[in-house]
């Protein structure tokens, strides 16, 4: 709006003054010198003054946009609200702050236009408290931030997890293919040997006893990496892991399957570690005779239970294993449910998704 | 020996080749070290079943061995790998499946055998009787068994009647297969 169609400042019939002194919008308005003419009730109150009155005659400039938020003065001559009554240009901004008549800050959006005060060019403001709407948009900053925070913490415990899988199962092949493949070539140059040694030698009696200590240490090996990572669960997948497991436990363990597909290779590894070490724990603390596990598809999760008919009272944390069953579960965004009645078994049902993200 | 070969494509080039009475073969073999191995000697099976296959294993899992026999015991051979070191039991093995018997590892079967289940018939046999079962699910027959435990081969039989009626098994036409099969069967369930 140019200076040239500088509005009429009130069709004397329409009372303005009654109409803005009821309404919520803080309004007041400025002469050609800065000195405020007139305030609603709304602005006075929206600044901390006890009355419109007090505000009569201050410059508006000088009582409540002297300084900037850090406390260092704000001349008026970088004042962007003096451009109306200097320029006759209306103006808006979302950027002042305004300090209250207790000197503390707020952050304001106020419009401007000129107008006609007395023959001269003068302003009319309407600004309104930005505080609620700041914090609103701080606290919204703060938790995108805590979202980040948790999302890059979740992924690193996902790629620790994974890489953890990972190690377990490149050594569980190095065993197989390094130490494993040595033994076995160590028992046929023992057996070759021992086929040149007549029966009965000292020579004899003491390769026979090598023949048996490299065929336990080949039994053995094979027993420790399939601890670790047995070769299965990487090329068959779940469900052969766990008859695999439930053959090697000291327990009767039957395993219940409602699968049609493979879950996602890590979601597979987690769950079959949670039910090896849930084994381990019902084998060490249950005093069960028996044991389930089960594993189903329920929608877009993986749902594994692992239960058992002893006695009852397991808690989580502790030294009780189940921190590392916890861990893996979370780590992929899982949940994970103890039942455990003292005198009425164990029931420990994990969820993971499915399909990893 | 005929020959040997360095992966499972070869195998069976060579097998067409020059129709051996048996093969050995690698669960794992080049190039991709999974299964090829099994599923060479899987389909070797299906498409020359008058040929004996042998499968080694780093594992003791039976799932593979469940795998190569399949419905047929017949000409299957199945030992853990260091197995080849002892020359007595991989020349039995070898005879074993070029004769069409089956010959699967002993640790594999007793820890069949010996896992442990919920309580059941097998509760119900007595020490013998669970060696002639494992010595059964091994693919031996009922000569082969009496050597092993130095009894007589009327003993064999004795036990193997008990044990086909205390597990509820049908001890049908006497077939050496079938009765494979069947105790294959019962310890996998």
């Amino acid at each position: 709006m140019s200076s040239l169609e500088i509005p009429e400042v009130a069709d004397t019939a329409v009372p303005y003054q009654r109409i803005l002194g009821v309404i919520d919008q803080p309004v007041y308005v400025s002469d050609n010198d800065g000195r405020v003419l007139y305030a609603n009730a709304a602005a006075a109150a929206a600044l901390g003054y006890q009355s419109t009155f007090d505000m009569i005659g201050l410059n508006s400039h000088a009582a409540w946009h002297h300084s900037h938020p850090d406390g260092s003065p704000y001349p008026v001559e970088d004042c962007p609200m003096v451009l109306p009554r200097t320029t006759g240009l209306a103006q808006h901004s979302e950027e002042e702050w305004f300090v209250r008549y207790d000197g503390t800050f707020m952050p304001v959006a106020w419009s401007s236009t000129p107008i006609e005060v007395r023959g001269r060019l003068g302003a009319a403001f309407a600004f309104r408290d930005l505080t609620d709407r700041r914090a609103q948009e701080q606290f919204a900053r703060e938790r995108d931030a805590a979202d980040i925070r948790a999302q890059e913490a979740h992924a690193a415990q996902r790629r620790i997890l994974e890489s953890v899988t990972e190690s377990r199962r490149a050594l569980a092949r190095d065993l197989h293919d390094g130490a494993q493949q040595q033994l076995v070539n160590l028992l046929l140059t023992l057996q070759m040997t021992r086929a040149g040694v007549p029966d009965g030698s000292t020579v004899a009696v003491g390769l026979d006893d090598a023949i048996t200590a490299a065929s336990t240490a080949i039994s053995d090996l094979r027993e420790l990496a399939a601890g670790v990572h047995p070769a299965v669960l990487t090329s068959r997948g779940l469900v052969p892991a766990l008859r695999s497991l439930v053959a090697r436990t000291r327990l009767p363990v039957d395993v219940g399957v409602d699968l049609t597909e493979r879950p996602d290779a890590a979601v597979e590894a987690s769950a079959y570690f949670i039910a090896a070490e849930a084994l381990t724990n019902v084998t060490k603390h249950a005093h069960a005779t028996q044991a389930h596990i089960a594993v189903a598809r329920e929608g877009d999760d993986l749902v594994l239970s692992i239960s058992d008919d002893g006695v009852g009272g397991a808690e989580s944390g502790g030294g009780s294993g189940l921190i590392g069953i916890e861990d893996r579960a979370n780590a992929l965004g899982g949940t994970l449910t103890l039942t455990s009645p003292i005198e009425e078994g164990t029931r420990l049902e994990v969820r993971l998704p499915f399909q990893l993200p | 020996m005929l020959a040997a070969v360095g992966d499972a494509q070869e195998l069976l080039s060579r097998v067409a080749a020059l129709n051996p009475d048996v093969v050995i073969t690698d669960i794992q073999m080049p190039p991709d070290h999974a299964e090829d191995g099994l599923r060479a000697a899987v389909e070797l099976r299906r498409t020359r079943p008058e040929i004996g296959v042998i499968l080694l294993s780093q594992h003791l899992e039976d799932e593979y061995a469940f795998d190569l026999v399949g419905e047929r015991p017949e000409g299957a051979g199945y030992l853990l790998k260091e197995k080849i070191a002892n020359p007595n039991l991989l020349a039995d093995a070898v005879r074993r499946v070029a004769e069409g018997g089956a010959a699967l590892d002993p640790d594999v079967i007793s820890r069949l055998v010996g896992r442990k289940r919920a309580a059941g018939p097998l509760d119900e046999l007595t020490p013998r009787e669970r060696d002639v079962l494992a010595l059964m699910a091994e693919g031996r027959s009922n000569t082969g068994i009496a050597q092993i435990l130095v009894v007589t081969v009327a003993a064999v039989e004795r036990h193997v009647t008990n044990i086909f009626a205390k597990l509820n098994l049908h001890q049908s036409s006497s077939s050496q297969h079938r009765r494979v099969l069947a105790v294959l069967t019962y310890l996998q369930g």
